[in-house]
């Protein structure tokens, strides 16, 4: 029961994961999301190489509000080199925000540009949300991972990385947390521990 | 934490379905094609290739290397497969083809 407990935890605890935003054509994604902000989840559609178009919901704990948006994440640009790939997107998407007895258009955009081999991870990601009188941020995030071992397809792929993240505009502008993805197939799971207290969990599942 | 840590391989271990080199398929004698592909790190970019590849007539097997950063065709002998053919579907999955040899 304690385990079941457990996982029913997991699955609702704050989650920040994000594998690539597109994938391959045809292929769904669920993504549950959670910072030190929010916490949301996704379900989208690669529809081309290109892009995937999908569906998110957000609850930002310290503002109280809702977000529902139609999501659209761009690949710009990959750079496939023998040993190693490189990606820069364009995530983006549009709804409503309410909360408070109120509901206001909303819109967010952010670059995410990443770079790994099977040894290294690095990532920079910003995002800029709007959201009428609910909320208006910028933040900024980055990465750093090592894979202690090269594992094979197929294989449990360990990553130790390292996030940190900015908000100019938060209570916490600054937050370092420690984490540990573990990687299998079309299975992404992240957990991690922030400085400041928070668990950080991430799931991604590719279908 | 460590209970955490467990748990968490366990959900990834037993989560992930099967990742088979073979489609299941019965086939006749095959031929085989190794295809180096540029930017395939991860597990996310091999199952790419896999679900990509394995839509096309004759491919019986498709084996991923990623030590190598190949991936190893096996065809009907009775089908054909273009080099063209293979750098399209391998630039439709999101790479790009280093070399092929068959």
């Amino acid at each position: 029961m304690r385990i079941l407990n457990l996982l029913v935890l997991l699955l609702v605890l704050p989650i920040t994961a994000h594998a690539r935003p597109v994938s391959w054509p045809g292929s769904w994604m669920v993504m549950i999301m959670n910072d030190m902000v929010s916490n949301g989840a996704q379900v989208n559609y690669t529809v081309t190489p290109k892009y995937a178009l999908g569906v998110q919901h957000e609850y930002f704990r310290e503002e109280k509000f809702n977000m529902d948006a139609a999501t659209l994440d761009v690949l710009l640009k990959r750079w496939n080199n023998q040993g190693s790939q490189a990606n820069l997107y364009l995530k983006s998407g549009a709804g409503v925000a309410y909360g408070s007895g109120e509901t206001d258009p909303a819109a967010f955009a952010g670059l995410e540009i990443d770079w790994e081999n099977r040894r290294f991870f690095t990532l920079y990601e910003n995002r800029v949300l709007w959201a009428g009188d609910q909320d208006k941020f910028i933040k900024h995030k980055a990465r750093l991972g090592v894979a202690p071992y090269e594992g094979d397809y197929g294989d449990l792929h360990t990553w130790l990385m390292l996030q940190a993240d900015y908000d100019a505009g938060a209570d916490d502008t600054f937050s370092l947390t420690p984490l540990v993805r573990l990687f299998r197939g079309t299975t992404l799971v992240e957990a991690g521990y922030n400085l400041d207290g928070a668990v950080l969990f991430n799931f991604t599942q590719q279908f | 934490m460590k209970k955490l840590f467990l748990i968490l391989t366990a959900i990834i271990t037993f989560s992930s379905p099967a990742l088979a080199n073979h489609n299941g398929k019965s086939h006749g004698p095959i031929k085989t094609i190794v295809v180096g592909v540029d930017g395939m790190v991860c597990d996310f970019c091999a199952r790419s290739m896999e679900k990509i590849f394995y839509q096309e007539d004759g491919v019986e097997g498709v084996i991923i290397d990623l030590d190598k950063e190949s991936m190893t065709l096996e065809i009907d002998e009775a089908a054909a497969i273009s080099d063209e053919r293979i750098k399209e579907r391998v630039y439709y999955a999101g790479y790009k083809v280093r070399d092929i040899t068959r």
